[in-house]
């Protein structure tokens, strides 16, 4: 019985404590500069990276979202502003879409730099950089997210 | 012998661990995801928990006979054998009901799971299976009495990963020369935006095996079986899933090997499981509810014994028994804040149990109905609910803490030769768990663990009656819960080279259900006459009493490593010790110390050809209980050792054949798992092919 509440006490304490706020930061979403698109809504930006009925650009080609890699702060910055969602919220949605075999989540890139190059080589994708990094020598552009 | 085998392993295990420092991530794919810690689908490096997945392509590769089989040379995984038809793991030195077995997330043990050793494992198709999650040691709050640990067994749903073809459909074939075994499965698969579907059926087949050495062919271990499954998923929209399944498994005339001799049959005839579950999910993605389950079951499992005894070769018992279990679990996962996530809901199972014995004079073919394994008609409910917080206080420390609290409910009486019998009984009791993982870096956790648990009673305790050779076991339904504190520390670390992870666990349980002497009817010795007189051939009274109290510590170490793009290897040690601290001396059924190393070359090209060196050990096990002394399974010298090398080697055609060999046991050792009953085979080729259509 003592063990009981033992463990009672020790999980309340940690209910209760107040977590540390996620450190959120701006971040600019970038696409090719061969697209015509200068702006989006977070909505469209968030269906376009959990992949919800928008896969393709205005004129028809193929769009293809490119992540950075869970836990760093530019993802839990996308994931908190342009997502209103945690990064763990997120990890969670798209651990359960493959393990139900619906969906695969888009390619994870592990910095900012790797990012401009997906995005400079590929004509139709989509990502995110972080607020402080610059877009000079990419064939990027940022986009307004309303 | 044995000190230099342990010794090797562990020289050999350093040095995989040592490159610990080359760095890289997880990434996020199907085979480092895992359900079964917490009953959601996350990352394996992220959980606090010892672990293991086994993937479809680990199966492929180890082209196992059975699925009990395919868990052998698993890192903290001991495969008893009672028979060449069973196999029951032992994890964390807990064996038989102290395992929870799920399939797909459903409960497949049922209330009258037997004290010790069970077969049960191997009533589920290994063609059937997806992948294999085991979360060893505690699972306290999301599953009801599970102290050894969980081996959820994920079936197949619809094209496999790398599948073009769609729909789609494979055939397979294996062959094993030890047992002149057979194995023939065929499956349909296909994908939609609207729905996934997958139908197959099996059918497999042993001769008597060929033990190694001097062993030669082994009688009472040849048996068949089919099996079939199916799987819908309807995707009403982008959220919202329902799936139904079934699936159905029919062994035939499986002996049990190690009653040869003191029987003169002893079959399970029929082994029959089947699991129907229906399920919706919905994925609504808001923050008071990220996700949630409905989950309805259904699990029906049939078995019949034939058995003739030597000192009554003239009559033949027929057993019978059979459970019906529905079930219900509704479940919730919420992120009501950034750094949190809640996973809560409530589960129940009600199963009713169906027992009955005819004996048949084979002489006359005069017959008797007589009082069969368990109370016939007895009932079996259990409730519960859950709460479960995953949280982040700070960046390099997460947190998972929960509660569960089970009522469980037992009816049913009988007025039989045993006297009049009242199995009525309730009780209720809280299980809870505090993980902590520390990031040490993002490539190193360092976890501590806490958790506190119990097994309450199930039908098999409080109702079983079995003529044994050392007496009469009769019903106790007074029986109580067995509780467990455990805690366990453990590494992880996951680099794009190196990944591994080390553990130590420490388990105290009390009230311990233990075979002992017993009364019935105020008499120690079962009175066939009624004179009040223990005459000869009259046999003891056992009952199941809570006497026991026992520890358990061990080790678990598990690493894989790639020095080369074509280059890995894994290996694991596992060392368990356990202590009946009631009559002081070693617990029952511990495995001896045990691991596997395992080298394998892979090159990346269209043939995509590999082949695998294992060597796979035991050391001897002389800690014997005074009960496994006086078990015909293992005696009081104990078991031998065993080292053991296997070689297996495939390739793949345009991604429409695949082939797989295996030279297995080498040196054709004889050897058997602790406490078996059955030697494993000696040398053996084994083969299989699988074409997609």
């Amino acid at each position: 019985m003592n063990t009981q509440k033992t463990l009672l006490v020790f999980f309340l304490l940690f209910i209760f404590c107040l977590p540390l706020m996620a450190q959120s930061g701006a971040v600019k979403v970038i696409v090719n500069q061969g697209n015509s698109v200068s702006s989006l809504t977070k909505k469209e930006v968030s269906d376009i990276f959990m992949k919800k009925n928008k896969d393709t650009w205005q004129n028809g080609s193929g769009i293809i979202p490119v992540d950075q890699v869970f836990k760093s702060k530019t993802h839990e910055a996308f994931c908190d502003i342009i997502l209103n969602k945690s990064g763990d919220a997120v990890n969670s949605y798209w651990c359960t879409r493959i393990y139900s075999g619906r969906d695969t989540p888009p390619v994870r890139l592990s910095s900012d730099k790797e990012v401009l190059e997906y995005v400079a080589g590929n004509a139709g994708a989509i990502g995110y950089i972080s607020g402080s990094a610059g877009t000079e020598g990419f064939n990027v552009k940022v986009i307004q997210v309303q | 012998m044995n000190r230099q085998i342990h010794r090797s392993a562990v020289v050999l295990f350093l040095a995989l661990i040592l490159p610990v420092l080359c760095y890289g991530q997880q990434d996020m794919t199907l085979s480092n995801i895992i359900y079964s810690v917490n009953r959601t689908p996350e990352l394996t490096f992220e959980t606090a928990r010892s672990i293991k997945v086994i993937t479809s392509e680990d199966i492929w590769r180890k082209n196992a006979r059975t699925l009990p089989e395919v868990l052998m040379e698993e890192a903290g995984i001991f495969v008893q054998q009672t028979s060449y038809g069973s196999g029951s793991p032992i994890i964390r030195g807990l064996i038989g009901k102290e395992i929870l077995i799920f399939m797909d997330g459903v409960k497949v043990n049922t209330a009258t799971y037997r004290y010790g050793p069970i077969q049960y494992l191997n009533t589920i198709d290994l063609n059937m299976v997806e992948r294999i999650e085991i979360v060893k040691g505690v699972e306290s709050v999301l599953a009801s009495f599970a102290l050894g640990g969980v081996i959820n067994i994920i079936t197949k749903k619809g094209p496999p990963e790398n599948q073009e073809k769609n729909p789609g459909g494979e055939v397979f074939s294996r062959y094993s020369s030890a047992d002149k075994g057979i194995t023939e499965h065929a499956e349909l698969y296909g994908v939609s935006k609207k729905y996934r579907y997958f139908l197959g059926a099996s059918y497999r087949k042993c001769d008597d095996v060929k033990g190694g050495g001097d062993i030669g062919t082994q009688a009472w271990t040849g048996y068949d079986e089919y099996a079939g499954n199916l799987n819908l998923d309807y995707f009403i929209n982008e959220e919202k899933t329902l799936s139904l399944s079934y699936y159905r498994l029919e062994e035939n005339d499986v002996p049990r090997t190690d009653k040869f001799g003191s029987d003169l049959l002893h079959n399970y005839e029929p082994q029959r499981i089947q699991l129907g579950t229906l399920t919706y999910q919905d994925q609504l993605q808001k923050s008071w509810m990220e996700y949630y389950q409905v989950r309805l079951s259904w699990n029906k499992q049939e078995e019949g014994l034939d058995r003739i005894t030597s000192d009554k070769p003239d009559v033949k018992r027929f057993y019978s028994d059979d459970q019906t279990a529905l079930g219900l679990n509704i479940e919730m996962v919420s992120f009501p804040h950034a750094r949190h996530r809640f996973i809560y809901g409530f589960d129940m199972f009600t199963e009713s149990i169906n027992s009955s014995r005819e004996d048949v004079t084979m002489s006359t073919g005069a017959s008797k109905m007589k009082r069969g394994t368990w109370t016939d008609g007895a009932t079996y409910k259990v409730m519960a609910v859950y709460f479960q917080d995953r949280f982040s206080p700070m960046t390099w420390l997460s947190v998972s803490g929960g509660l569960r609290y089970v009522y469980y409910q037992i009816g049913g009486s009988e007025s039989s030769s045993l006297g009049e019998l009242d199995l009525d009984g309730s009780g209720g009791d809280l299980t809870g768990s505090l993980n902590t993982v520390f990031h040490v870096s993002k490539k190193l956790n360092f976890i501590v663990n806490a958790a506190r648990s119990f097994r309450s009673p199930n039908i098999d305790d409080v109702s079983v009656y079995d003529e044994r050779s050392d007496g009469v076991e009769v019903p106790n339904p007074d029986i109580e819960s067995v509780s467990m504190f455990t805690y366990e520390t453990g590494l992880k670390y996951e680099t794009g080279l190196v990944s591994g992870s080390a553990f130590y666990y420490h388990n105290s349980l009390d009230n311990l259900m233990e075979r002992s002497a017993g009364t019935l009817r105020g008499l120690a010795f079962f009175d066939n006459n009624d004179n009040g007189i223990q005459d000869e051939g009259e046999p003891d009274i056992l009952q199941r009493q809570n006497i026991g109290e026992a520890m358990i510590q061990g080790i678990e170490l598990d690493v894989k490593c790639q020095p080369h793009r074509c280059l890995t290897l894994f290996g694991n040690y596992t060392w368990t010790k356990g202590e009946d601290k009631l009559l002081d001396e070693p617990l029952s059924r511990i495995p001896p110390a045990f691991g596997a190393l395992s080298a394998r070359w892979m090159k990346p090209s269209n043939l995509q050809p590999w082949m695998q060196l294992t060597w796979h050990f035991a050391g001897a096990q002389t800690r014997v209980s005074t009960r496994d002394a006086g078990d015909n399974r293992i005696g009081p010298d104990g078991t031998d050792g065993f080292s053991v090398i296997t070689l297996r080697g495939g390739l793949s055609i345009a991604r429409r054949l695949r082939v797989v060999l295996g030279l297995e046991n080498l040196t054709d050792e004889a050897y058997k798992y602790h406490a078996s009953g059955v030697y494993r085979p000696g040398f053996q080729v084994t083969g299989a092919v699988e074409i997609r259509l």
